[in-house]
C-alpha cells in the first residue's frame, strides 16, 4: 500500500520535471547569448545602451556577453589565442593590421549589403577585400594629435609650432622652466611610442603603401628609407630628454600627468580625450595641433589618420543574423551619434558626422589626410620572421640604444628573412 | 555470486583512479605530446596546415637569436640572488624558531607576501617604484635622500635588479616557511647532546640545522631553478619585458613570440628549451650539494 503511494507520488514528479525542462528548453531555444570583443575603453558605451529601447526592438530575445581586453596588444593577443581555439566571438572588432592574421576567424561581407554600401571607407584597404567581399567593417577614424594644455603655453608664452625644429624648441623651452613634464609618454607600456617610431616613417617618407613596398626591398632600414631618416629626427627629441623618465611610465600615468597639468604636451590619437575627461581633466584648457613633422624649407603639411577597429562577425557563429543586426544596431544614428559624441571620433558611415575639437582642429590647421594603411602578407611574414617592432625600437633609443645599429641589424635579419621565405 | 574480492578491489582501484589519469593525460601528457610536435614546425598559431622543419628552430634559437641569450641573461639574475639568499632564509628560519617573543606572528607574516596575488604584487610595485609620485621616490625626498632618485624601472643599468627584489620579497617568505618546518622536525635530543658535548651555535647550526634540512634544502634549490627559469609575472607587468628586450624573461620572450609575432613552432621550441634546462639545471645542482652530518 505504502510502496504503490510512493509510486504515484513518483510517477507524477517524474511528469512534472519533464514539464518543467521542456519548457525550459522550449523558452531557452528562442534566447540567443551573443559574446562580444571588445575593449575596455567602449565598455561602459555599450553597456549603458543595450538597455535602450532600440535594441530591444531590434534584438529582442538577444543578451549580450561582453569580452573586454585592457588594450590593443591584449586584444590582438586574446583574439589570436580565441581562433586557434576555435572560440573567437560572435562579434569582435580588429585593428587594421590583424585583418590578415586573423582572416580565416571572420564572416565575410557582401557587396549588397546595407551596412557594407553605407560605409565610406569598407574598400579603402586592399587587406579588406576578399574577391568583392569584406572581411570588417571599419568603425570609425581618428586623426593623431599634439594635445596641449592652453594655460602653460600661456604661461610660458609659447605659440604652436609649425616645424620639427620648432617643436622640438617649444618642448626644451618648457623643460627648462621645470615646472611641467614636456611631453608625457608612457613607454614602459612600450606601444604609445607608436606616433613617433611607427607613423612618422609613413609621414616622412610619403609613401602610402610603405610597408608593403620595404616587403620587396633587401635594404629597407638604410639611410635612403623612410623609417632611417624619421628616425633621425625623432633620436633628436628624444636625445632633448623632454620626456621626463617615460621608461618608467605606462600609458595611464602618461594619460594621468596630462590631466593633473604635470606635462604640457602629450602625442596620441582622438581616442585620448575620453579619457582625459573621465580623470577630471579641465576641457576649457585642452587643445590640439598636428605633429609637425616638416621643415621650413619642406613642410610636410600632412596628418596621420587611423582607419580603426574593423567589425566582424566570427566565421562560425552559432547566431550570424543575430551578429550582424547586433552591428547594425550599432552603426543605427542614434547610436553610432551617440557613440561618436562620447569617444570624439570621426564617422565612417555616410550620412553621419561629428562635431568636436578635433573637426575644428582639422578645419583650422587644414592639414591632409594621410591614412595608415597596414601591410600586406608578405610584410606581415617578414614582421614575424625577424620580430620587427617600430614600438620596441622606439624604447630602445629612449634607453639610450643606437638606432642606427637598430636598423643595420634588422636591415640583415629582413633580408635573410627574405631570402629564407622566397619573397621577391 | 556476486563480484569476487580481488575484482572488486581492482574495480574500486580504478574507479577512483580513472578521473585524475584522464585529467593527466588530457591536460598534461596531451599538450607535451604537442608540445614537442610544434617544436620541430613552422606553425603560426592559426593556419589549417604547417610544415615540418626538423631541428631549424632550435639551431635559430642558439645560434641565431640574440635576444634568447638576453633574455637567458635576465633570467642568471633571478637564479644567482635568490640562490645568494638562500642562506640568509636559513638564518631567519632558525631566529624564527627559537625562543623570541611573538615568533608565531612573525611566521605568518612572512609568508604574507607569497599568499598575495602576484599579479597584485607586480601592478603595486609598479606604483611604489614609479618616477611620478612614486612611494620610493616620496620616501626618499622625505629622509632628504633625494640624491638617490632614479628611475628604478628605466635605468637598464639597474632595472633586472629592481624587478629581482620584487621577487626576493615575494617568495623569501616561501623560503623560510619551509625551512621552519624543516628545522621543527629536527629531533631536540640532537641539540641538547651537541650542547653537552661543548658545540656552540654556530658549530650546531653547521653541523645539525644544515644537514637535518637537506631535503627541504634541495627542494627549494629545486623551486629556484624552476622559478628563475619560469619567471614571467614580475617582468611581463612591472616592464613589459622593456625597456626593448632589457628585462625579458625566458617566458616573456616566449609568449611573446607565440602572440605577438605569431611563431607557435617556434614558442614551442623555446618551452621545450625551457624543460631541458630545469632537468639539467637540477640534475647538476642535486649532484653539487653533498651535505653530510
Amino acid at each position: 500500500m505504502k510502496g504503490q503511494k510512493f509510486l504515484k507520488m513518483f510517477r507524477v514528479f517524474l511528469v512534472v520535471t519533464l514539464a518543467v525542462y521542456c519548457m525550459s528548453v522550449a523558452f531557452a531555444a528562442d534566447k540567443v547569448t551573443l559574446s562580444v570583443g571588445l575593449l575596455a575603453e567602449d565598455l561602459d558605451f555599450f553597456q549603458g545602451h543595450i538597455n535602450d529601447a532600440s535594441f530591444k526592438k531590434m534584438l529582442p530575445n538577444v543578451t549580450i556577453d561582453f569580452q573586454q581586453s585592457k588594450d590593443t596588444e591584449e586584444m590582438s593577443r586574446i583574439e589570436r589565442v580565441r581562433m586557434a581555439a576555435n572560440e573567437i566571438p560572435d562579434v569582435f572588432y580588429v585593428k587594421p593590421y590583424d585583418i590578415l592574421p586573423l582572416k580565416d576567424s571572420m564572416a565575410l561581407w557582401a557587396p549588397t549589403e546595407k551596412l557594407v554600401k553605407e560605409n565610406k571607407f569598407v574598400n579603402t584597404f586592399a587587406v579588406n577585400s576578399n574577391g568583392g567581399k569584406y572581411y570588417g567593417l571599419p568603425m570609425k577614424t581618428f586623426y593623431e594629435w599634439v594635445y596641449y594644455r592652453k594655460s602653460v603655453f600661456k604661461e610660458l608664452n609659447l605659440t604652436v609650432p609649425t616645424t620639427w625644429d620648432q617643436f622640438i624648441a617649444v618642448a626644451k623651452k618648457i623643460k627648462a622652466n621645470g615646472k611641467y613634464i614636456p611631453i608625457a609618454l608612457g613607454a614602459k607600456d612600450t606601444w604609445p611610442t607608436y606616433p613617433f617610431n611607427e607613423f612618422m616613417p609613413h609621414l616622412i617618407s610619403g609613401d602610402p603603401n610603405i610597408l608593403a613596398d620595404i616587403a620587396k626591398q633587401e635594404n629597407p632600414f638604410g639611410p635612403d628609407g623612410g623609417f632611417y631618416k624619421s628616425y633621425s629626427m625623432i633620436d633628436t627629441l628624444y636625445k632633448a630628454g623632454v620626456f621626463g623618465d617615460s621608461l618608467g611610465t605606462s600609458w595611464p600615468e602618461q594619460e594621468q600627468l596630462m590631466a593633473a597639468k604635470k606635462a604640457a604636451m602629450t602625442c596620441v590619437g582622438q581616442y585620448f580625450l575620453p579619457d582625459y575627461k573621465k580623470m577630471g581633466g579641465d576641457m576649457n584648457d585642452i587643445a590640439v595641433f598636428p605633429l609637425p613633422v616638416g621643415s621650413a624649407a619642406k613642410p610636410i603639411k600632412k596628418q596621420m589618420a587611423m582607419l580603426d577597429l574593423f567589425w566582424a562577425v566570427g566565421k562560425n557563429s552559432k547566431h550570424p543574423v543575430e551578429a550582424k543586426k547586433f552591428i547594425e544596431w550599432f552603426f543605427s544614428p542614434s547610436i553610432y551619434q551617440a557613440y561618436l559624441t562620447d569617444r570624439y571620433m570621426s564617422s565612417t558611415i555616410k550620412g553621419i558626422d561629428a562635431t568636436n575639437i578635433f573637426s575644428e582642429g582639422l578645419k583650422k590647421y587644414n592639414y591632409q589626410p594621410f591614412l595608415y594603411v597596414p601591410g600586406d602578407e608578405n610584410y606581415t611574414k617578414l614582421v614575424n620572421e625577424t620580430k620587427f617592432d617600430a614600438k620596441t625600437i622606439g624604447s630602445q633609443m629612449l634607453a639610450g640604444m643606437s638606432y642606427k645599429d637598430l636598423l643595420a641589424d634588422f636591415n640583415q635579419k629582413w633580408a635573410d628573412a627574405r631570402k629564407k621565405l622566397g619573397i621577391k | 555470486m556476486g563480484i569476487s574480492y580481488s575484482r572488486q578491489k581492482k574495480l574500486i582501484v580504478f574507479g577512483f583512479l580513472a578521473i585524475p589519469v584522464s585529467l593527466l593525460i588530457v591536460f598534461m601528457f596531451f599538450p607535451t605530446l604537442k608540445l614537442f610536435q610544434f617544436s620541430v614546425t613552422n606553425w603560426d598559431g592559426y593556419s589549417a596546415s604547417f610544415k615540418y622543419v626538423g631541428l631549424e628552430n632550435f639551431r635559430q634559437l642558439i645560434l641565431k637569436s640574440n635576444d634568447v641569450w638576453i633574455a637567458l641573461r635576465n633570467n642568471s639574475y633571478y637564479f644567482f640572488i635568490h640562490l645568494l639568499a638562500i642562506p640568509f632564509e636559513i638564518a631567519v628560519a632558525s631566529i624564527l624558531c627559537g625562543k623570541i617573543r611573538s615568533s608565531k606572528f612573525f611566521q605568518s607574516i612572512t609568508f604574507l607576501p607569497y599568499v598575495i596575488n602576484g599579479v597584485a604584487v607586480a601592478l603595486t610595485f609598479s606604483y611604489f617604484y614609479s618616477p611620478n609620485g612614486g612611494a620610493l621616490n616620496s620616501i626618499l625626498d622625505f629622509l632628504h635622500l633625494s640624491v638617490l632618485k632614479m628611475g628604478w624601472l628605466s635605468n637598464i643599468y639597474i632595472v633586472n635588479f629592481v624587478l629581482v627584489s620584487v621577487s626576493l620579497w615575494r617568495f623569501c617568505g616561501l623560503h623560510v616557511v619551509l625551512f621552519i618546518a624543516a628545522i621543527l622536525s629536527i629531533p631536540n635530543e640532537y641539540y641538547e647532546a651537541a650542547s653537552i658535548d661543548g658545540a656552540n651555535s654556530l658549530r650546531q647550526f653547521t653541523n645539525i640545522t644544515i644537514p637535518g634540512i637537506k631535503t627541504v634544502l634541495e627542494l627549494v634549490l629545486f623551486l629556484n631553478v624552476r622559478g628563475a627559469l619560469s619567471v614571467f609575472d614580475i617582468p611581463f607587468l612591472m616592464t613589459n619585458g622593456g625597456p626593448g628586450y632589457e628585462t625579458s624573461t625566458f617566458m616573456v620572450y616566449t609568449i611573446k613570440t607565440a602572440f605577438q609575432f605569431n611563431q607557435y613552432g617556434l614558442a614551442s621550441a623555446m618551452a621545450v628549451i625551457l624543460m631541458i634546462l630545469i632537468i639539467i639545471f637540477g640534475y647538476v645542482q642535486s649532484k653539487a650539494i653533498k651535505i653530510k652530518g
